[in-house]
């Protein structure tokens, strides 16, 4: 029987189809009868569905600048 | 959708790229400076790092007249500014400290959090609010979505911003880090868990 660290351990591999089936179908019978795996890696996978649109980050308009002015500078030597 | 997975907005996109076009790549500086940063800093190391970014612009800049689509526009971003920024390590002989691999491990990783048998001794925190898009909806979880970022060591951020944020797949992040496969999820894993973590402290007390 898998225990629930395992489960936590491998969560990553298992959202990401990683494992190998075997191994896959072991945590789908714990999470069967795991109320608390079940929590957790519904937690988990909502983390990862919040990532990219919390995390995604624009730069400023001075950073933009400087990257065009530095290529402006190259154009301008060649 | 054309083969490549790309919108028709997203072909425009590249076609006016391709002829350099200074707002359209102005743009792309804008929508992946912060990206290429985290590679170069996990790479380099945060000193060197603005300055590799900068040159992999330029490079890019030059190249994109050339770029063939073999892979996705970001790809061959991410894969230039981590050559760059691995060519220039070996120029300065410098070595960066992998700090992600003496980490301590995350609450969720730690021996505390499991009875001896393996089962959960603190189980999960129950949320209030579990879906994404709610989530997403209280600002002050966003700010400390994007702290918590911040605060990851370098090498643990930059691989979670290729793959969760920027969809890159495990062997391209090995590629464009020069991170094996087997470190890659170690820390992939840890950053979610640590985001996690986040969530779970602002759920129940309201704060970061």
């Amino acid at each position: 029987m898998l225990k629930c660290s395992e489960v936590v351990e491998q969560a990553s591999d298992f959202v990401d189809e990683n494992l190998p089936w075997y191994s896959s179908l072991r945590i789908k019978m714990h999470l069967l009868m795991c109320v608390h795996c079940r929590r957790f890696l519904r937690h988990f996978s909502a983390t990862i569905d919040l990532a990219e649109p919390a995390g995604r980050r624009q730069a400023t308009a001075t950073e933009i600048e400087r990257v065009m002015k530095h290529i402006d500078d190259i154009d301008s030597d060649i | 959708m054309n083969s490549m997975g790309l919108t028709t907005e997203q072909e425009d996109d590249i076609a006016l790229l391709k002829v350099q076009d200074h707002r359209a790549f102005e743009n792309l500086v804008g929508r992946y400076h912060i990206q290429m940063l985290a590679v170069a800093r996990s790479i380099i190391g945060e000193s060197l790092a603005e300055e590799v970014v900068q040159e992999a612009w330029v490079s890019i800049y030059g190249a994109l007249p050339r770029f063939e689509q073999r892979s996705s526009l970001k790809t061959w971003m991410f894969t230039i500014v981590g050559n760059q920024a691995k060519t220039r390590l070996r120029k300065e002989s410098r070595t960066v400290s992998m700090e992600d691999e003496e980490q301590d491990e995350s609450g969720y990783l730690s021996s505390g959090r499991f009875k001896p048998n393996g089962g959960w001794q603190s189980v999960p925190a129950i949320w209030d609010v579990e879906t994404p898009d709610l989530l997403l909806e209280q600002t002050q979880l966003r700010h400390c979505i994007e702290h918590s970022l911040n605060s990851l060591p370098v090498t643990q951020g930059a691989v979670f911003t290729l793959r969760d944020i920027e969809q890159q797949s495990l062997a391209d992040i090995c590629n464009i880090l020069g991170v094996s496969d087997s470190n890659v999820r170690v820390l992939l894993h840890r950053a979610r868990l640590s985001l996690m973590q986040v969530i779970d402290r602002y759920q129940e007390t309201g704060e970061c």
